[in-house]
């Protein structure tokens, strides 16, 4: 047990910034960007890692490395067994032939023989669960059979090493829960596996350890909460996400304003919380004075799921200060962003202030999505 | 290490098999006539051929041998090389989103388009023979040496395309080139004049400078003079292909590496 299925030793890559043909042709390219560097870790079998971390991170190319479709500049990777890719959704497909058609197809390039892709020809449709289109041409499948037909292929083959690039995204929820099932399964049969992806609840179920990538290089590696917990405190830190404001321009509501917020007494846009400690959020509206208006403070997680939502009735004044309250924030520990609204009593948006403020409630997940107060009788 | 090796042969031949299979699939799907275009293509050049030479061009015979004939024999394996030339300098371009996904060797693609247009000449050779027996000659046994001949052909296709299939990613227009070199080709080979009409100052090199010379006259003689070819020609068209190969390998190696990255 417990054999190195991939090594890989300082690997660094570079990209080309404009590649003209004398740069790409010279043997010490000049102008290029650190996509990755010094990457260096170890797969184990029956392991799963995630690979975590921002757009641009390195996450993608990281993959492609394993993968061999791009060659690294320098470092070294070590792969002893058979290894599936699963890059780039559906691509590697032939839009003009039948999915059974291109189940042969992606499993010969990938080495199999055809009585081996024969013998596995039945789970990888069953399990895709597109029997009735299998015999037609890929370009009319709509994109979650593409993906689910691709996924199907790459697990129900027989391989040591999985790479997944954000596939799982694109299935509807059933189809979800079936992979995250096989996942397990097939770790539990030793299979090591390579998991990018943004879903961090998906990560969570999955992954054994984490590697956190910043601007290519390994910033974290280790347990699935510990990296986490490093990568939204580089998010917060860094103010990573978007701030997006929206007012209408009705004559009735251009000199309105939201402003001062404070969270917690603190001024700052981010803020910690700890688990089932209390949230006062603090804000001024002013310019609010002609109708009855309604006030929106809506929490998000970093997933964009919804996650409460809590609305106010208020009466028309120039300046108003509002106060909001939770006294036991007993939610899951992660990152929330908090957006402010203000509606006409009608329902018509007048202003949004979203993802004004973020604030990580800070704890362990024992508790899971929710602990709400609760008795028990026996 | 027996083991080992012939495992790594079945891997290359599963992937081969896959490739040239999807050839296949891709050419007849969405097509009028499917696979049988192919039989079809050759028998009405032939019929232009004969139309064309008889009534316009007054040429009717060229070393005893109806020009038709003649000219097909040649035509036949002249635009054998142009489809393979064509497909298999494109053969990466086509095959992007295969190859971005998945690692296989890089040369197995180029390979493989060249495999398809080789057995459309196979159906094309069986139809030429076909018309060859209803002008009334007959077939020697020497046509044989033909497949040896013909696989060093195709081993001198894939080193080109090995040079000219990466380059195409790089600058597009590769391929529209080549064609066009190919066009003026066809006058400084003897497909169409006999090699005796070219002024004798130009025989040495239309004839050494340009291996399909050597390959169309090879067949030729072969098929319709039931002439063995010279060993100095084969030797000579050896050692230019293995050149070539060889070369080629080695440029594609260096050029796929750097062209992964702008895929």
């Amino acid at each position: 047990m417990n054999n190195i299925l991939v090594s890989a030793e300082n690997l660094s890559k570079n990209y080309l910034l404009n590649p003209s043909i004398f740069e790409m042709l010279r043997l010490k390219p000049k102008r290029s960007v650190k996509a990755l560097h010094d990457i260096s870790f170890k797969l184990n079998e029956g392991e799963c890692v995630g690979i975590l971390g921002p757009n641009g991170a390195g996450k993608s190319t990281l993959l492609k490395l394993l993968s061999k479709t791009i060659n690294s500049n320098s470092g070294v990777i070590t792969i002893n067994r058979p290894i599936i890719p699963l890059l780039e959704l559906g691509a590697g497909f032939h839009p003009l032939l039948t999915g059974r058609e291109n189940i042969f197809l992606n499993a010969g390039i990938l080495g199999f023989e055809k009585r081996m892709i024969e013998e596995h020809i039945d789970d990888i449709i069953d399990f895709a669960d597109i029997r009735e289109y299998i015999d037609l041409p890929i370009k009319k499948y709509s994109s979650g059979m593409f993906v689910r037909l691709a996924f199907s292929i790459a697990v129900n083959l027989p391989s040591s090493i999985l790479l997944i690039d954000e596939v799982l995204a694109v299935g509807d929820i059933e189809f979800q829960s079936k992979c995250i099932k096989k996942i397990t399964e097939l770790k539990a049969e030793g299979m090591g596996i390579i998991f990018v992806s943004h879903n961090i609840e998906q990560i969570r179920r999955i992954c054994d350890r984490c590697i956190l990538l910043l601007e290519g290089g390994i910033k974290y590696s280790g347990g699935v909460e510990s990296s986490l917990e490093n990568y939204f405190d580089y998010i917060m830190r860094d103010n990573r996400l978007n701030y997006l404001q929206f007012s209408s321009t009705d004559e009735s509501c251009v000199t309105m304003r939201l402003h001062s917020i404070t969270v917690n007494n603190s001024e700052t846009n981010y803020t910690r919380i700890d688990k089932n400690g209390n949230i006062n959020i603090k804000f001024k509206i002013s310019g609010a004075d002609r109708n009855k208006y309604k006030v929106k403070i809506n929490f998000v997680t970093i997933n964009g799921i919804e996650v409460m939502e809590y609305t106010k009735d208020i009466e028309p004044n120039s300046t108003m200060n509002v106060e909001f309250e939770i006294e036991k924030m007993s939610i899951q520990s992660g990152i929330y962003l908090i957006s402010y609204s203000i509606f006409s009593s009608a329902g018509v948006q007048l202003l949004t202030e979203n993802n004004r403020t973020i604030i990580k409630v800070m704890g362990d997940n024992e508790g899971k999505m929710f602990s709400l107060p609760h008795k028990w009788k026996i | 290490m027996n083991s080992l090796k012939r495992s790594e042969l079945s891997y290359a031949i599963n992937i081969l098999s896959a490739l040239v299979k999807k050839e296949f699939i891709v050419k007849s799907r969405h097509t009028l006539f499917g696979i049988s275009i192919v039989i079809i293509q050759p028998i009405v050049f032939m019929i232009a051929f004969t139309f064309l030479s008889a009534k316009y061009m007054n040429m009717n015979e060229v070393n005893g041998i109806h020009y038709p004939v003649y000219i097909y024999s040649g035509m036949l394996f002249w635009s054998y090389f142009q489809k393979a030339i064509q497909k298999s300098v494109q053969s990466i371009e086509t095959n992007v989103s295969v190859i971005k996904k998945v690692y296989f060797p890089r040369e197995s693609i180029v390979l493989s388009a060249i495999i398809s247009p080789t057995v459309d000449l196979l159906i094309s050779f069986v139809i030429f023979e076909c018309l060859y027996l209803s002008f009334g000659y007959s077939i020697g046994i020497s046509w044989l040496v033909l497949f040896p001949v013909l696989i060093i052909q195709m081993v001198y296709i894939y080193g080109i395309a090995l040079i000219l299939a990466p380059l195409q990613i790089i600058f597009r227009d590769i391929i529209q080139i080549v064609s066009m070199i190919l066009y003026f080709m066809v006058f400084f080979t003897p497909i169409i004049i006999p090699l005796e009409s070219y002024p004798v100052s130009l025989r040495g090199i239309i004839y050494y400078g340009n291996p399909m010379s050597i390959f169309i006259h090879i067949y030729r003689n072969v098929l319709l003079f039931n002439q063995m070819p010279l060993i100095k020609d084969v030797i000579y068209l050896i050692i230019m292909v293995l050149i070539i190969v060889i070369a080629g390998q080695l440029i594609f190696k260096f050029l796929m590496k750097r062209i992964n990255d702008i895929l």
